[in-house]
C-alpha cells in the first residue's frame, strides 16, 4: 500500500484530518476494500495494544530506584573522565606533535629532548648572564 | 512531604533533583513509572528483566539531569531511554536465544500456544503475546506508534530512523501480526 495513504490512515485514527486529506482518504476507502480491511485491523490492534496508563513494575519500584541511586553514586573519577573526555584526544595529539617536533629539532631520541629540556652547566648559565653586567 | 511534592510541576521537581533532592526525583519516578512500564513491558513482556530495565531507565535519567534541557517532555525523554535500553536487552536475549526459545524474534510464523494455554488468554493478551514474537525493530515501532500513541514523526525521532522506515516497518509488522493471530485463531 502507498505509504502516504497508510500514514493518512494512521493519522485519521489519532485525530480528525484536515478537510482535503479527509476527502482523499474517504475516496480511497470507498474504492478499496483492502484499505477498509486494513483500517479495521489497525483499529483492533490499537485498541488491543493501547496501554491505559495502568502498567506498573513490581511494588515499591520508586524506592528501589532511589536505593540504587544512593548506593551507586557516580564516583568523582568518572566526573573527571567525562569532563576531560572531549579534549583528551586533541591534547594527546598535541603532546605527540610537540614531542616529535622537539625530537626532530634536537636530533636525539631521548626523553629530555622529547620534552624540550636543555641541561645547562653552571658555567653556561653564568656565561649567559655576563652581557647584562 | 509527599503531598507537597506531588503538587509540584515537573520543572520544579527537575530543578530540585538537579540540586540533589532525592525526594523530588523519587516523585518523578512515581509520576512516570507507569509510562516507562508501558514501554518496557510492551517491549520485553512481564519479566524480571523489565523491572531492571525500568530502574536503569531512571538511573540514566538521573545522571543525565544536567544535560536535560527540556526540549522534549520528561515522558518522551524517558520513553527514548526506555526504548533504547529495551532494544539492548532484546539484543542480549537474541545472543542467548537458545535459552529464550519462546521469545525467538526470528520466528516469523509463531507456533500456536498449547490449546490449554490459548484458553487462558483473552484477546488482548494474545495480541501482547503475538507482539512478543516480532523482531525487536518491528516491536519498537508497533509499541511506540500503536500502543503508546506517539506520532509517526515522534516514533522516527525516538528510534533515529526516517519516517518512511517507520511506516514500512509498521506495515510489515501489521502483516506479521495478522499471520500470527490467524495461527492462534486456527489453534482455537
Amino acid at each position: 500500500m502507498e505509504q502516504h495513504l497508510y500514514n493518512l490512515l494512521l493519522r485519521s485514527l489519532d485525530a480528525p484530518l484536515p478537510e482535503t486529506e479527509q476527502r482523499r482518504l474517504t475516496l480511497a476507502l470507498d474504492t478499496s476494500a483492502d484499505l477498509r480491511a486494513m483500517r479495521e485491523e489497525l483499529v483492533r490492534l490499537r485498541t488491543g495494544l493501547r496501554t491505559e496508563g495502568n502498567e506498573s513494575f513490581k511494588p515499591f519500584f520508586a524506592d528501589r530506584v532511589i536505593n540504587r541511586l544512593s548506593t551507586h553514586r557516580q564516583p568523582i573519577a568518572e566526573y573527571f573522565v567525562a569532563a576531560f573526555r572531549s579534549v583528551a584526544i586533541g591534547a594527546a595529539a598535541l603532546v605527540i606533535i610537540l614531542s616529535v617536533y622537539n625530537i626532530s629539532r634536537e636530533n636525539s631520541f631521548t626523553f629530555d629532548s622529547a620534552l624540550g629540556i636543555h641541561h645547562q652547566t653552571l658555567e653556561q648559565i653564568l656565561a649567559l648572564e655576563t652581557p647584562f653586567e | 512531604m509527599d503531598t507537597y511534592l506531588n503538587k509540584l510541576p515537573d520543572i520544579e521537581l527537575l530543578k530540585s533533583s538537579r540540586d540533589g533532592d532525592v525526594g523530588a526525583f523519587g516523585e518523578l519516578v512515581k509520576r512516570y513509572e507507569s509510562k516507562v512500564a508501558a514501554t518496557v513491558i510492551g517491549m520485553l513482556g512481564q519479566c524480571e528483566e523489565a523491572d531492571d530495565v525500568g530502574q536503569e531507565t531512571f538511573i540514566r535519567f538521573y545522571h543525565a539531569l544536567h544535560a536535560f534541557r527540556g526540549e522534549s517532555s520528561v515522558g518522551t525523554y524517558l520513553t527514548r531511554i526506555a526504548i533504547n535500553l529495551s532494544l539492548n536487552e532484546l539484543k542480549r536475549r537474541e545472543r542467548h536465544r537458545f535459552i529464550f526459545t519462546k521469545l525467538d524474534p526470528d520466528q516469523e510464523n509463531a507456533e500456536p500456544a498449547a490449546e490449554n494455554d490459548v484458553d487462558r488468554f483473552e484477546e488482548k493478551e494474545i495480541l501482547r503475546r503475538a507482539l512478543e514474537t516480532l523482531p525487536p525493530k518491528f516491536r519498537a515501532v508497533v509499541n511506540l506508534r500503536l500502543a503508546e500513541g506517539y506520532s509517526t514523526e515522534e516514533t522516527a525521532d525516538m528510534l533515529h530512523i526516517p519516517v518512511g522506515t517507520v511506516l514500512s516497518r509498521l506495515q510489515r509488522a501489521q502483516k506479521k501480526l495478522r499471520l500470527i493471530l490467524q495461527t492462534y485463531k486456527e489453534g482455537y
